[in-house]
């Protein structure tokens, strides 16, 4: 092991002045990346709430809310709005949602689930043709970026959520 | 596996955002900073447990951390390139009595922490009795009076 060299003023130290230099522009630099993670985390980027969060796709049967940024292991929500005028709407998920999603709770509870070639139909009964609106409540099981199809009612919408570790 | 890799990324995290925040942020424990440092830590423990609160994983995490560390001091050792980046390097801010503005401002460090650092260490009353002041490593200031 080396001792450190003696300076000009008598100091037994190594400064390296210069690498302090390049360090400390980097670490200004670091500053504006942490500040720009804050930006974009407040921009909903990050998941968790934010006007980026979330994408509202908007159907002839109605509207699918889902999330386009979510987080592994953390609570999230999907919302489908059926238009009214049926007195049966049908919300179909994709298989590979359920790869990735745990689906913790449904409000209201369907009438009726059936597993079928394109996914896990849903049936919700309307009175009086109301327009109906579900939430899911998914829970991020691995991190990744699947791509899904949302069915309601025969209109399909392509989605995916970007889950991050 | 997913303990492991959890403890070895918030380790490698907190190093990095440590790093970067320069060595005065955490140095001077006040009153605030040992608030600061305890949502720190009550924040990364949730990141790193996730929902598993089984004494396995709590075991595993320990000796993730610490194979890491223990990992990280050889790395250190075998490279004085990685200790300089990891670690840095000490920086005069006081040489032969005079003042280096540049060293007290890039390293966010005042003359008033200087003359505290000197106070408590030698009982020095004023600037001019100060030979040598180094910011160390660890983020203290030591002080050599004249």
């Amino acid at each position: 092991m080396q001792a450190p060299p003696i300076r000009k003023d008598g100091l037994q130290l190594e400064e390296k002045r210069k690498f302090h230099r390049f360090f400390w522009a980097v670490e200004r630099g670091a500053w504006a990346v942490f500040a720009l993670f804050l930006l974009l985390a407040l921009a909903g980027l990050t998941g968790s709430g934010g006007y980026f969060s979330r994408i509202t796709a908007a159907l002839p049967t109605g509207k699918a809310d889902y999330p386009r940024v979510a987080r592994w292991e953390a609570s999230d929500e999907m919302r489908a709005s059926f238009a009214g005028g049926a007195d049966t709407h049908r919300l179909i998920l994709d298989p590979v949602l359920f790869e990735y999603f745990e689906i913790q709770g449904i409000q209201p509870e369907p009438e009726r689930m059936v597993t079928g070639p394109d996914g896990v139909a849903m049936e919700f009964e309307a009175e009086e043709q109301a327009p109906v609106e579900v939430i899911l409540y998914l829970r991020a099981l691995h991190a990744g970026f699947p791509e899904y199809r949302i069915t309601l009612d025969g209109a399909q919408v392509e989605a995916s959520t970007l889950i991050l570790p | 596996m997913d303990s492991v890799t959890r403890g070895i990324v918030v380790y490698l995290f907190l190093l990095v955002v440590v790093r970067f925040s320069g060595r005065r942020t955490l140095a001077e424990i006040t009153a605030f900073d040992f608030v600061l440092l305890l949502i720190i830590a009550e924040t990364t423990q949730q990141a790193l447990l996730g929902d598993d609160f089984s004494l396995v994983n709590a075991a595993i995490l320990v000796l993730t951390l610490f194979v890491t560390d223990i990992a990280l001091s050889y790395l250190k050792q075998w490279s004085p390139r990685t200790a300089t980046l990891i670690d840095g390097t000490p920086t005069v801010l006081i040489s032969l009595g005079k003042a280096d503005n540049e060293a007290l401002t890039r390293a966010r460090v005042s003359l008033d922490d200087v003359l505290e650092a000197a106070r408590e260490q030698h009982g020095l009353e004023r600037l001019d009795q100060i030979k040598f002041a180094v910011l160390e490593i660890g983020g203290n200031i030591s002080i050599i009076p004249r």
